[in-house]
């Protein structure tokens, strides 16, 4: 910078003059005016921004994490069923029975070895629902080898299961809405709009009783469960969900829920 | 050699201006009193370095405003608040200038060229009286801005250190170094 002029024995202001010039209440005023509001202030905004995307990341990663673990658990009952099957060496069905109270109860049967308290209480279960009949379990023979290929898959630590909108698993048609009776008594497996195939699904219903989920490894939708269904669920909402099914490549995708209202 | 004697306060003083300062942190209409305190200082500060009174009192009036609105940053780390209004000031004022809103000015007293003369050693002539004229005029504007604070305006080094924001023995050293320069533009032109 450059110095443009050098004054000598300039006229001096007085105290009293510069004084009378003080105007506190207009720099009060502009001050208060040139202020910039918080919102506007940059750091407002980068404190904002960051607690936005902290907070959504938050959320996402919960998320994520609820699924995964959802997965994870259905992977870990697959994985168990498999090892206890592959002990027995016999055939054998498998069927979860899960209520709405705290305590679930997973039951594994196998109809030729049930001396356990495990098997005992498994067999009292499945006598309440009439599935010791020959006619009943042989629906569940063909799930079973559905299980070995979804266990497989488990083992060999593929990827979880994504969810997919294309897929749209339907019982006689429908995937969402009024089904009524006579529909879902011709009917007898949940298909898939496209090549997929059905492997598993829960189900949950009320059983005249308690609300009843049950975890079935197949595409057919056991006769007694559909007997119960109609007997009890009539203008009752029915949820499937947690369906799985295999596509062309083998590959395990979860598809979108079925939501079903039973009408006469 | 004097120094500014509203710079150098008692420890109650500093007490006293601190009590302003928090209760105008909360409530900005009690930033009266130390702008009455320091009005003058301010305006004399700006005024000195250009030419225009009412710029200067525009700029003062500037400060005052910056001061109001950044004081939740102050701290007070031992000094006087005027140290903090003189860096605004300071900076306000190169603003004007880089803005060419205002003209860079030097402003001498007669008896602080004879002052200065003592200062370099030199007989208290007239003739040395002009020639230290002309050579401070061709003075760098940094090592004008040391002479005329400790000089002109009498500062103590303490004082030059805290508004240039350099220690105390820097500001001994760089206006020691600016005396010297205004020595050899004095001897060139002799």
């Amino acid at each position: 910078m450059e110095i443009k002029k050098v004054n000598l024995d300039r006229q001096n202001l007085s105290s009293s003059y510069i004084e009378k010039k003080q105007d506190f209440n207009h720099v009060l005023k502009s001050a208060k005016m040139t202020k910039i509001p918080t919102w506007k202030s940059p750091w407002f905004y980068g404190a904002v921004g960051l607690s936005t995307v902290a907070i959504v990341a938050v959320v996402l990663t919960e998320n994520n994490f609820k699924n995964e673990t959802n997965d994870n658990t259905a992977t870990l009952k697959v994985n168990k069923k498999e090892t206890e099957e592959s002990k027995s060496k016999k055939p054998s069905s498998t069927i979860e029975k899960k209520t709405t109270a705290v305590n679930s109860i997973v039951a594994v049967y196998n109809p030729k070895k049930n001396t356990s308290s495990f098997g005992e209480k498994a067999k009292s279960n499945l006598i309440e629902k009439d599935f010791s009949s020959e006619e009943s379990l042989s629906s569940f023979i063909e799930p079973i080898k559905i299980i070995e290929t979804s266990a497989e898959i488990a083992i060999e630590s593929k990827p979880l299961p994504k969810t997919i909108s294309i897929g749209q698993p339907s019982i006689a048609g429908i995937a969402s809405g009024i089904i009524n009776i006579e529909a879902l008594k011709n009917t007898s497996i949940i298909e898939s709009n496209s090549s997929f195939e059905i492997t598993s699904y829960e189900i949950q219903y009320f059983n005249g009783q308690q609300d009843i989920t049950a975890v079935i490894r197949s595409n057919k939708i056991p006769e007694n469960i559909k007997e119960q269904i109609i007997e009890n669920n009539l203008n009752e909402m029915i949820f499937i969900t947690g369906i799985k099914g295999v596509d062309e490549n083998g590959k395990i995708r979860k598809l979108p829920s079925i939501n079903l209202k039973l009408s006469k | 050699m004097t120094v500014n004697p509203m710079y150098h306060q008692t420890n109650q003083r500093m007490e006293e201006e601190l009590s302003w300062i928090r209760r105008a942190q909360k409530d900005p209409e009690s930033f009266g009193p130390l702008y009455k305190k320091y009005h003058e200082q301010i305006f004399r500060y700006i005024y000195q370095r250009m030419d225009d009174e009412e710029q200067a009192f525009d700029i003062t009036s500037q400060v005052f405003m910056k001061a109001l609105n950044n004081l939740h940053k102050y701290e007070y780390r031992g000094v006087p608040f005027s140290s903090w209004l003189y860096r605004i000031a300071k900076s306000e004022l190169y603003q004007s200038f880089r803005d060419r809103k205002a003209e860079r000015t030097v402003n001498i007293e007669s008896y602080q060229l004879f002052e200065m003369i003592d200062e370099i050693e030199e007989d208290n002539s007239e003739m040395n009286k002009k020639q230290l004229f002309a050579s401070l005029a061709k003075l760098k504007e940094k090592d004008m801005q040391l002479i005329e604070m400790r000089f002109f305006e009498k500062r103590s080094f303490k004082e030059m250190g805290e508004i240039l924001e350099i220690t105390e023995n820097n500001a001994k050293v760089k206006t020691f170094r600016a005396i010297e320069k205004l020595k050899q533009l004095f001897n060139t032109k002799s």
